[in-house]
């Protein structure tokens, strides 16, 4: 009985800690004694590296997944503030009274002056947070806008801006019509 | 016989060929784990970043469309009345809606509107960090007033109510945790048009 024992070198330190076990299933070996091969590589530092350099690709694409949904998000915000303004503007065209255009030379938001026919403003959609550490001021322009009125077809009113700056291609024109409305 | 010589200084070097005995060593598992920890470290990092931006943006988003509720509220309202007025504030309100509205400002904080018996107010409260609050009111036939409050309130510097160039106006800012959203309403009542 003990004689049937063989002692492995190294047996307890040096042991892999993954072993492969292969069982033949049919055909070689005894039936009462199944054939086993022992295949005791690991994996090597290589291997490993290489998996984990794997991983960090991933984790980076999915980092980059994330990137392009804030900016999504973020164009989907100017998209609505766009829209905002068209519906204000519209409704300032509507109600203020005519001779008020006539008679301001100067724009103020506050002020209710519409729009003449062929005049544009400037202005700007997003005032992020300052994070330089200052805060002063507390909020910036970011994605100047243009918005200008046509009186052809009852009046138009046209708010163009560029989603990525310094980008002709970017460009978002948002169109209203009064008479639509 | 045990060989801790293998334990600490193990026979395979990098690029060689692993024999057959061989699994990892300790400098190997160590290495795996630190990668691992490091790759996951900074992707949770990310991550937790990427949730505390995706919250800021929901709560901007909210509560940029409860204040654009706000302004389609206000603009039906100065829309469909039939009598208005702008007040310094709440005191001047007349008492109940069949009293008439007597005087009012230019510009002030309190807006009400007046349309078929039903009266909306709309007033500028002042908060103790800089920004208000907008408290709407609305008064049925049966006296009961059904309030809602709207918070994150900057006026503009003219004031929030206005009849600016004869054009009644409200203009008031929104300050989140992310930015600044500006809102503008313009309405003239039935009656001026």
């Amino acid at each position: 009985m003990i004689a049937g024992f063989q002692f492995r070198p190294h047996a307890v330190f040096n042991t892999p800690i993954r072993r492969v076990v292969r069982r033949s299933l049919g055909g070689g070996g005894h039936a009462d004694t199944p054939t086993r091969t022992y295949s005791a590589a690991g994996f090597s530092l290589i291997e490993v590296l290489a998996s984990v350099l794997v991983l960090s690709i991933a984790a980076l694409g999915v980092t980059a997944v994330w990137a392009l949904a804030d900016q999504k998000a973020l164009y989907v915000r100017l998209d609505n503030c766009a829209t905002r303004i068209l519906n204000e503007y519209a409704e300032l065209q509507n109600f203020a009274p005519s001779y008020v255009a006539d008679s301001q030379s100067s724009f103020d938001e506050t002020g209710g002056v519409p729009l003449k026919p062929g005049e544009s403003r400037q202005g700007y959609l997003y005032h992020p947070r300052n994070s330089d550490g200052r805060n002063e001021p507390a909020f910036l322009n970011e994605f100047p806008y243009q918005i200008s009125f046509d009186n052809a077809g009852g009046g138009v009113l046209s708010l163009t801006y560029q989603r990525n700056p310094g980008d002709p291609a970017s460009k978002v024109v948002a169109t209203l019509n009064l008479n639509s409305q | 016989m045990i060989c801790l010589s293998n334990l600490v200084f193990p026979k395979r070097a990098l690029g060689e060929t692993p024999n057959a005995n061989s699994g990892f060593t300790l400098v190997e598992l160590l290495a795996a784990i630190i990668s691992v920890v490091v790759v996951l470290g900074a992707a949770t990092g990310f991550m937790i970043t990427a949730m505390a931006r995706q919250k800021a943006v929901l709560e901007a988003s909210q509560l940029e469309a409860i204040h654009s509720q706000l302004a389609a509220s206000m603009s039906d309202a100065m829309k469909t009345a039939d009598d208005f007025q702008i007040f310094p504030d709440t005191t001047r309100l007349p008492a109940s809606i069949q009293t008439p509205y007597g005087g009012g400002v230019p510009a002030g904080k309190v807006l009400s509107c007046r349309r078929a018996a039903i009266q909306r107010d709309f007033e500028f409260k002042d908060g103790a960090s800089g920004s208000g609050e907008i408290i709407q009111t609305t008064t049925g036939f049966n006296g009961t007033p059904v309030v809602k409050a709207y918070a994150g309130v900057q006026p503009a510097a003219a004031g929030i109510f206005s009849m600016e160039n004869g054009l009644l106006q409200a203009h008031w800012s929104v300050v989140t945790s992310m930015e600044r959203l500006d809102f503008n309403v313009y309405g003239t009542p039935l009656n001026m048009r």
